[in-house]
């Protein structure tokens, strides 16, 4: 509730505020801390308003418990009049009479804590005892929210006002405390695992209890979250609206109208709403805090590898590499830093002199290199500089042109020969002199027709062959025929010729074999 | 040698082709992953993931790591070699150590618990570290800083460790105050980049990343000397080692294991590569100019040891591990001792005396003096053409020189010595290659046609016949 009213201060009021923690950013901050911590010693004892020599005396006092108590060579007052300017205590002038200048000029003055700046001092000494041991994920806090749904429905069937304010405002606060709670313990973790250099003994000790812990918080919330989603749903299944409206008439808080009560708990109930069940596809605020908790795990365990590696050799990689990086860097010439690193990162490269000869058994492996002969070497890559090669292969040629020139030929022929069976399908191969083109095609087709013609009881039954224009068909024929073509006379004893057009083939073919 | 099952038992012989395949991919790249260094690599590797795994084991001792994200060899490290500066490059550019310390510091900021960082973040957390350790620092506004953190980035971006998922490196690199990266970290490639033999920080010497005393073990040391390096001289290593790298039986093994030719010589042996790929090193390389001139001044020392007017000097040679000596001295000099945890350091353990007699009396091997390379590598320029070696050793023929010798004494071809360099026997094996030189007047073989002085660029052609028939010979 703290934080909500921090907001409606002005920006003025704030500085006067953050004044007030000025003596923590003073040269000797811990010297200030010590003067309000014995102040704070006498207010406990109803010593309310102190002067500079009483201050001292509990200071000595400290002093005895804590070492770490600063002496104040008689600037106990300087310090005291500067807490004065931040406004953290009151300064009173003594109000009995001194008489004379001398006794006037040291006239003592007394403190007293402001009350605001005794909030600022106690906000100073709770972040100072805040200690990680605080840190905690509440697990234990679902069941009492699964109640508290459960038990707001209810009142909310049942009209109970009060009730549903009541359940309504502790859910708020446990959602609240919930919150801050997995904050701090994950901001605390990730402190853990950055500082560990400087304490692993801490870290090492409660590893156990700290995953334990974790795991247990998210096995727990594995199991309420089905559970609470539901009682979310089930509330609202209840009446949202005449819930708040409920809400918002039992709120007492006198500053603010119901409508904007109204609004602030619509606001509160939508942030408890994505705590379990979303509305859409995002997840809950929930699950959300599981996956961090699940990645927290994680680097709990690297890191307790990590550690485990140090302690192992007393140094770690990091520690050993930066040992490396300064005895590199000191060594007296490249050579050595060179054999340093590939000797200490383990890495190096085998190293062969090229060029075998082709057959090793024929030189006797007692012959010195002397005397054996040396071995065959490419010389063209020694008087040129260039590696012997094969000769450049030749480019693939695409030949367009004359492609395109094959290919018309190919067409003009094709022409030709359709135009030669558009002669012969219209005028018939009897009766006239063919030229030599239509013989062709006529004797193309006969070809066909004679190696595809059948033969029945040792006579020759008609047969018939066809290009994709033309058909052709040998009847048989008792008189045979010839064909005048301009090369000669073509006889066909026993066959006439029948020439028909390809298309009406099928009902011809359907009547010739029958 | 014990009876043992032989490598890749369980692949037949129609697969063996592949399995060597992965084996030389897994030998030769730092780490596998979908992307690296090919897509469709990693499935082929973690097709022969078991029995890799079991004979990378048995035969080398070595761990192979693979899960369906990324393959790893972590091996068992006998020797610390200060040559494989391939492994922490980024575009054929070795890192210097500002990059190297930058590395180390970026994964080791890298925490378990974040799954994604924003480069503004990793420079944040980053430059208080860097600002520790004494002299290294990063400050934004120097360019040098800020380029070694972008290849920082993108080695580590390579390796997959890193994914960008926003933003881009180049927009920071223009931009400090308003470009930003985002980044996945994949903490499991972090894990297995990084895998010393004992935690660094035990350590009071680099003698500790070696895994175990030299003398443990000897066969599987041989084997492992014999997969990694170009050549293995038996004078350079222990008498037990060298033993067993005579064992045919040995040899054979790792024959079937890499697909690799084996090449047994009087004075050691080696695994040639005739595909040419299973190296770091690539040599004969394709049109390197630095690889072809190395080649081509192999050819030149060839001449020389073989012109019958020259008697060449013949130094013993330095013996390896007293290289290893002073190079973990070296490495010790940089330890930062502070950083120690001396409760627990490891110290090496006592380096057992060797007896000046146990020892095998170094070899001797002819030595080439340094003036004498300056003026084969003069011949090489005026015979070719300055221009024939790239521009950007044109004017640079000492330059060229030294990059040579350096690439030809990492694949133990040479050995730089004070004043020169001395032969190592396995060089004569590319003695081929003096076909490619111009016909010589000197050195008892008559050019037959004095050929007139040709045109430079027309050099490559005139001499195409003479050599070519030297060739087929």
């Amino acid at each position: 509730m703290a934080e909500r009213r921090a907001l409606d201060l002005d920006s003025p009021a704030i500085s006067d505020r953050f004044r007030l923690f000025n003596f923590t950013r003073r040269d000797d901050h811990v010297a200030y801390l010590w003067v309000l911590r014995a102040m704070d010693r006498l207010r406990e004892v109803h010593r309310v308003q102190v002067d500079a020599g009483e201050v001292q005396g509990a200071l000595t006092e400290l002093a005895r418990l804590h070492d770490e108590v600063p002496t104040f060579d008689g600037n106990l007052r300087d310090r005291l009049d500067a807490l004065y300017e931040d406004g953290v205590v009151h300064r009173f002038d003594d109000a009995s009479r001194a008489g004379n200048l001398v006794r006037y000029r040291n006239r003592q003055s007394v403190y007293q804590f402001s009350e605001l700046g005794y909030w600022a001092y106690t906000s100073v000494e709770g972040l100072l005892a805040a200690r990680i041991q605080d840190a905690n994920l509440s697990r234990l806090v679902f069941s009492d929210i699964l109640e508290d749904l459960k038990a707001l429905a209810a009142a909310n069937r049942a009209g109970q006002g009060e009730q549903v304010y009541r359940r309504l405002s502790r859910l708020d606060s446990v959602m609240e405390d919930m919150g801050r709670r997995s904050a701090h313990f994950h901001v605390t973790l990730g402190e853990i695992i950055r500082s560990t250099d400087a304490s692993p003994e801490t870290f090492l000790r409660y590893k156990n209890a700290l995953l334990t812990h974790m795991s247990e918080f998210m096995a727990e919330l594995d199991r309420y979250l089905p559970r609470l989603a539901a009682a979310v749903r089930d509330v609202e299944t209840s009446g949202l609206a005449s819930l708040l409206d409920r809400a918002a008439a039992a709120d007492e808080r006198p500053f603010m109208d119901r409508h904007e009560r109204l609004e602030d708990w619509r606001r509160r109930w939508s942030v408890l709403r994505a705590w379990f069940a979303p509305e859409g596809p995002e997840e809950s605020r929930a699950g959300e805090l599981r996956n961090a908790t699940r990645i927290a795990v994680s680097g709990v365990i690297a890191l307790l590898r990590q550690i485990s590696e140090a302690q192992r050799g007393g140094v770690n990689r990091a520690t050993q590499l930066r040992h490396l990086a300064e005895w590199v860097w000191n060594a007296p010439d490249e050579g050595a830093a060179h054999a340093l690193m590939g000797a200490a990162f383990n890495l190096r490269s085998a190293r062969h002199l090229g060029a075998a000869h082709e057959d090793t058994e024929q030189i006797s492996p007692r012959n010195t290199w002397w005397d054996a002969p040396g071995v065959e070497v490419s010389v063209t890559l020694f008087r040129s500089g260039k590696a012997p090669t094969t000769g450049v292969p030749t480019p693939v040629r695409g030949n367009p042109g004359a492609r395109a020139a094959l290919r018309r030929e190919q067409a003009a022929e094709r022409a030709a020969e359709r135009e030669a069976a558009g002669h012969l399908v219209g005028m018939g191969a009897h009766g006239r002199e063919l030229d030599d083109a239509e013989t062709r095609v006529l004797l193309k087709l006969m070809t066909r027709a004679l190696e595809g013609r059948t033969v029945v009881a040792g006579r020759l039954r008609r047969g018939s062959g066809a290009d994709d224009a033309v058909m052709i068909r040998l009847v048989p024929s008792d008189r045979g025929s010839a064909v005048r073509t301009a090369r000669g006379l073509l006889h066909l004893p026993g066959f006439r010729v029948e020439i028909a057009g390809r298309t009406p083939v099928a009902g011809s073919r359907a009547g010739g074999s029958r | 040698m014990t009876t043992r099952a032989r490598a890749a038992v369980g692949v037949s012989a129609a697969d063996l082709g592949s399995y060597q395949q992965a084996v030389r991919r897994v030998l030769t790249c730092d780490l596998i992953t979908k992307e690296r260094p090919r897509p469709g690599v990693l499935d082929q590797v973690l097709r022969w993931a078991d029995e890799m795994t079991r004979d990378f084991r048995e035969l080398l001792g070595y761990t192979l790591i693979a899960t369906t994200h990324h393959v790893r060899l972590v091996r068992h490290l006998d020797v610390l070699d200060e040559t494989q500066r391939s492994i922490f490059s980024r575009k054929g550019k070795p890192f210097d150590r500002r990059r190297l310390a930058y590395l180390c510091l970026v994964l080791g900021s890298f925490q378990r618990s974040r799954i994604e960082i924003s480069l503004a973040d990793l420079v944040r957390t980053f430059t208080p570290l860097a600002n520790s350790v004494g002299g290294l620092g990063f400050d934004p506004a120097i360019g040098s800083h800020k380029a070694a953190v972008v290849d920082v980035l993108g080695w580590l971006v390579d390796r997959g460790a890193l994914r960008l998922s926003d933003g881009s490196l180049e927009w920071w690199a223009r931009d400090t105050e308003r470009g930003d990266a985002l980044y996945d970290i994949d903490h499991d490639i972090c894990a297995v980049l990084f895998k010393p033999a004992r935690p660094v920080q035990h350590l009071t010497s680099a003698a500790g990343l070696v895994h175990e005393p030299p003398h443990a073990n000897p066969v599987r040391r041989a084997r492992r000397l014999l997969t990694e390096f170009p050549v293995v001289y038996y004078a350079d290593v222990d008498p037990e080692v060298a033993d067993a790298l005579r064992s045919p039986c040995l040899a054979e093994d790792l024959v079937r294991f890499t697909g690799l030719a084996l090449e047994r010589r009087a004075e050691g042996v080696m695994l040639a590569d005739p595909g040419g790929v299973f190296t770091d090193r690539p040599f004969p390389g394709r049109g390197n100019a630095v690889s072809r001139a190395a080649g081509l001044l192999l050819a030149k020392i060839a001449d020389l040891l073989e012109d019958p007017e020259h008697v060449p000097e013949r130094l013993p040679v330095p013996a390896l591990a007293a290289d290893q000596a002073g190079l973990v001295a070296r490495m010790d000099t940089g330890l930062p001792r502070d950083g120690v945890v001396s409760e627990l350091a490891w110290s090496a353990a006592e380096a057992e005396p060797v007896s000046p007699g146990d020892r095998p009396a170094p070899a001797e091997a002819p030595f080439v003096e340094r003036g004498r390379l300056e003026s084969m590598t003069t011949e090489l320029y005026d015979e070719f053409g300055a221009a024939s070696f790239t521009t950007a050793w044109q004017q640079d023929a000492r330059g060229l020189l030294d990059a040579v010798v350096a690439f030809l004494a990492d694949l133990m071809l040479l050995r730089p010595v004070p004043g020169g360099v001395l032969v190592l026997p396995a060089a004569l094996r590319y003695r081929n290659i003096r076909a490619a030189l111009p016909t010589r007047t000197s050195g008892g073989q008559l050019a037959l046609v004095a050929l007139p002085a040709p045109a430079p660029q027309k050099d490559p052609s005139a001499w195409e016949h003479a050599p070519a028939q030297e060739e087929e010979r």
